[in-house]
């Protein structure tokens, strides 16, 4: 098994982190153009915020992308909006706009039993800080995943 | 629940009640909030199995607080209304529909609260933008507005008691320049004016929307 709680992930690796629908960034016409600030705002009561590791998973990209993707699903009981997606951005860029930002982060591996084994963590974030979520959104994470657009499991899959 | 349903409307299906509320509401509710009365509709006459009666009641329970809470946000528009543009009045009712679709629901999410929206509505009022925002929801349901040109980007929540959080990004020379502040609603023009804000507020910002990944 890779990794291990609480171990720092590799600077070239890549998180992935849930972003529903209303947190979205969107032009008036209410197409898709990125990341809202707030989409990287932990909850309250939550020790850091919720991301997944994609080089958890072996294969390639693709592959490690919809592993990603299956595994934060089934994190998700009553199943995610159709219309949500994932932002990924890399390790060590996260951590570079966090320490811009006056924030000197932890980004630790945090498993979720069988569920979700690459469950990870950005740790020491500020609780609220919104020009830290604003360049994390804007610099961070780069690069955008729609839900609709990775396959179901399938059922032995 | 058969009894319910009957005294709302005997023998008839959710498309007749959708439109008994059309005639009642007029502009102040749209078509997918139609759809979440039809759900509500639906659930009133189904005859869910003891087993699901729990998750049924949850989602009956938030089909009901998203309903109420976009009533009461498309009320309070109605009352500015001659202030507003109607096709803008339309397009942000269509655009709090979308941000409520129940199929969208993040659990542990709140919907639109209706203080953020009262802020929100004096923001738009003062800040008399061209280009209409995009529009997200925080987890608390406070209302976020976004303008987005090219790379720069301008993010506003509205919070309770009309206060406002904002944050906006301008790349000069390739690099980020960023600035964030809360302040009371009344003095948000003001202190956005350094920061040229018909940058994102102009009819010429438009052609500078991007998309990343």
């Amino acid at each position: 098994m890779k990794g291990g709680r609480g171990r720092n992930l590799p600077d070239d690796d890549h998180v992935m982190r849930y972003v529903p629908w209303g947190r979205l960034r969107r032009d008036g016409e209410d197409n898709v153009i990125g990341f809202l600030p707030q989409a990287f705002r932990r909850r309250e009561g939550e020790d850091y915020l919720s991301v997944n590791w994609v080089e958890y998973h072996d294969g390639d990209r693709e592959t490690q992308i919809r592993l990603s993707v299956w595994a934060i699903r089934a994190s998700f009981p009553n199943g995610l909006g159709p219309k949500s997606a994932f932002a990924v951005g890399n390790v060590a860029k996260i951590k570079q706009v966090a320490e811009g930002g006056g924030a000197k982060i932890r980004i630790t591996h945090e498993p979720d039993g069988d569920v979700n084994p690459g469950h990870a963590g950005l740790r020491r974030m500020p609780a609220d800080d919104l020009a830290l979520l604003e360049a994390l959104a804007a610099d961070a994470f780069t690069e955008r995943v729609n839900n609709v657009d990775i396959a179901e499991k399938s059922p032995g899959g | 629940m058969i009894e319910i349903a009957r005294r709302i409307e005997p023998g008839m299906g959710a498309g007749s009640l959708e439109r008994d509320i059309a005639g009642a509401f007029g502009y102040a509710v749209s078509a997918a909030t139609y759809r979440i009365i039809g759900y509500q509709a639906d659930t009133l006459r189904g005859k869910p199995t003891p087993a699901s009666y729990q998750a049924a009641d949850a989602e009956k329970q938030l089909a009901e607080r998203v309903f109420d809470a976009l009533a009461s946000v498309k009320i309070l528009t109605a009352q500015v209304a001659m202030h507003l543009d109607r096709e803008w009045r339309d397009k942000i009712f269509q655009q709090l529909d979308s941000l409520h679709a129940v199929d969208e629901w993040e659990a542990g999410d709140e919907p639109i609260q209706q203080a953020s929206f009262v802020t929100f509505l004096k923001a738009i009022l003062a800040l008399r933008s061209q280009r209409r925002p995009g529009l997200g929801l925080s987890q608390a349901g406070n209302l976020i507005a976004a303008w987005t040109t090219n790379r720069d980007r301008l993010t506003i929540e509205f919070l309770p008691n009309d206060r406002v959080g904002w944050v906006l990004t301008r790349y000069i020379d390739d690099e980020p320049e960023r600035v964030a502040g809360q302040m009371n609603v009344s003095r948000l023009t003001e202190r956005l004016a350094p920061y040229h804000p018909e940058h994102w507020f102009s009819h010429e910002g438009r052609q500078g929307q991007k998309s990343p990944g």
